[in-house]
């Protein structure tokens, strides 16, 4: 690999990797799961699973990233052999069929930074409006294009023009967050928010249902499983280190999800005192899209604020977007592709089945649903593959290994290969009951929105085709690492 | 704000941000310490 294919230092790669883990999940979604989930107690389960899913899977990606030198299926099949090419084939699909959708969510946010730009959020009534007149609407398919299309201009310059943006994005984010929080903090009232997010209540963490939100509030927001670090991994020097650098991205990342948390609830409970009951009945775009511009409307010097809400928020879609649309390229340039090529193929692909999503709020509230929950299997097809190659192998040859900072011990063999299974199974499961009670007469019709048998349907349809292709993709991505290890070798 | 709430959030604030701050520390003395033993190998 030559030097223009790497990140140019240590920090280039936290910098791009948090820019990947820190998205709109942290900001829209994590304050509405601390709301709905008691606070507190929710906080407590959140920072055990930071422990037991996001940093043990962050070290396993980067270390099969650092040793196999090639995106998710050929990673797997270095990892498993042949036969397992088709489980980093789902890997690469969930991520590249959230990517579809995430440039849509992209452009809401673009949107939104416009208007509030142009004053067009100033009633208090201006989110709704322009959320009901856009979202869903041939408008913001013109904001799918612009998401994907900065998107795509940055992957074209490969590895180091994602390390230059994240370098200007991800610090620009981090200040616009604090001011932020610090305003919402210190805004009459805002004790009510930090009550309301600190106070724990002993009780409710008897409840499997905290500790099964945090775990998936942890699945979700970190990033932790996508192939998403896996894939920037690819890039890392050679006597760069894993496990501290993995602990960075984890801790980074919640430690943005933390200051969102206080940023919004402080900001809510400042303004409506009686905020708890209608943040829980709030989705994740109507906190976001409706609900804050009119917040922001009826504070002090809110017009202000409402723009770098908006323009926190369009930094860390886009850097998220930058590393699906990364991930998607690298698969296809292991299977054979030029970058280039392989790019505009992602990218035309983007922008076609991002359509639906743009047009349809029912089809992106689907897609967020089945390939949500699919986010879960990745993970477990990690630490599946990862126990195919040897734990310990990967421990003590790479992770431990050259350029090491903090040597880990057995237990992220425990954590990797019994916990994270355990816990992968236990959160499907609970998501496909959980969605069971939502239509309980049609719960399994393929053709709802968001039931079980949509992610059984779009799940089985995906790994079958995998499946079909299982020897074409192994034989393709052998090849290209072959070429690789001979070009490293002359 | 109860006691209770207060000692949560610096709990809670202490280990999430405290965490990463005393990592970012230890990544920047080990990237100093790795820097230096390069200079010194190509003295």
């Amino acid at each position: 690999m030559s030097q223009a294919e790497t990140f140019g230092s240590r920090w280039g790669l936290i910098i791009a990797t948090l820019g990947m883990a820190v998205g709109t999940g942290n900001i829209w979604r994590f304050p509405r799961i601390v709301a709905s989930n008691g606070g507190g107690s929710f906080l407590v389960a959140w920072v055990v699973f930071l422990f037991l899913w996001s940093i043990p899977l962050i070290i396993a990606e980067l270390a099969i990233g650092k040793r196999m030198r090639q995106g998710a299926v050929g990673a797997f099949v270095g990892l498993g052999g042949p036969g397992f090419a088709w489980m980093g084939g789902f890997v690469a699909l969930c991520a590249t069929a959230i990517m579809f959708y995430y440039s849509v969510v992209t452009g809401w946010c673009f949107r939104f930074l416009a208007a509030s730009l142009s004053g067009g959020l100033a009633d208090a009534d201006g989110g709704q409006a322009l959320w009901d007149s856009f979202a869903g609407h041939p408008a913001s398919v013109a904001t799918h294009f612009l998401a994907l299309g900065l998107g795509t201009a940055v992957v074209w310059f490969g590895v180091r023009g994602i390390e230059r943006v994240a370098k200007i994005l991800i610090p620009t984010l981090a200040v616009l967050v604090v001011i932020l929080a610090l305003r919402a903090v210190t805004l009459p009232g805002a004790e009510a928010g930090l009550a309301f997010m600190f106070t724990p209540d002993w009780g409710a963490l008897a409840s499997p249902k905290i500790w099964l939100e945090a775990l998936t509030q942890n699945a979700w927001d970190t990033g932790a499983g996508w192939g998403l670090i896996l894939t920037y991994a690819i890039y890392m020097r050679v006597r760069e280190d894993v496990s501290l650098n993995a602990f960075l991205v984890g801790f980074g990342n919640n430690s943005m999800s933390l200051l969102a948390g206080i940023m919004v609830l402080c900001t809510v409970f400042a303004i409506d005192p009686d905020a708890a009951t209608k943040i829980t009945g709030q989705s994740n775009e109507g906190l976001t899209f409706i609900w804050m511009p009119q917040l922001f409307a009826e504070m002090p010097g809110g017009s202000l604020f409402m723009i770098i809400f908006f323009a926190a928020l369009s930094f860390a879609a886009l850097t998220s977007l930058i590393a699906m649309l990364e991930l998607a390229t690298r698969v296809l340039i292991d299977l054979g592709l030029a970058r280039r090529t392989a790019l505009i193929g992602v990218a035309s692909a983007g922008a076609i089945f991002g359509l639906p999503s743009a047009l349809s709020l029912p089809f992106f509230r689907n897609q967020d649903w089945v390939w949500g929950v699919g986010l879960m299997l990745s993970g477990f097809f990690f630490a599946l593959a990862a126990s195919r190659f040897g734990l310990d192998r990967l421990r003590c040859e790479v992770i431990n290994g050259e350029g090491c900072d903090l040597q880990i011990g057995r237990w992220w063999n425990i954590l990797l290969g019994v916990v994270v299974p355990v816990e992968a199974v236990t959160l499907m499961i609970w998501w496909l009951y959980e969605a069971r009670g939502w239509d309980p007469e049609e719960w399994l019709n393929p053709f709802h929105s968001a039931s079980v048998g949509t992610v059984l349907l779009q799940w089985t349809v995906g790994i079958v085709a995998l499946l079909l292709l299982n020897k074409w993709l192994a034989r393709r991505a052998a090849a290209t690492a072959a070429r690789s290890s001979q070009g490293l070798a002359s | 704000m109860s006691t209770t709430a207060v000692v949560a959030m610096v709990v809670i604030c202490g280990v999430v941000w405290g965490g990463f701050l005393c990592l970012l520390i230890g990544a920047l003395r080990q990237e100093g310490s790795k820097s230096s033993a390069a200079k010194d190998s190509l003295r």
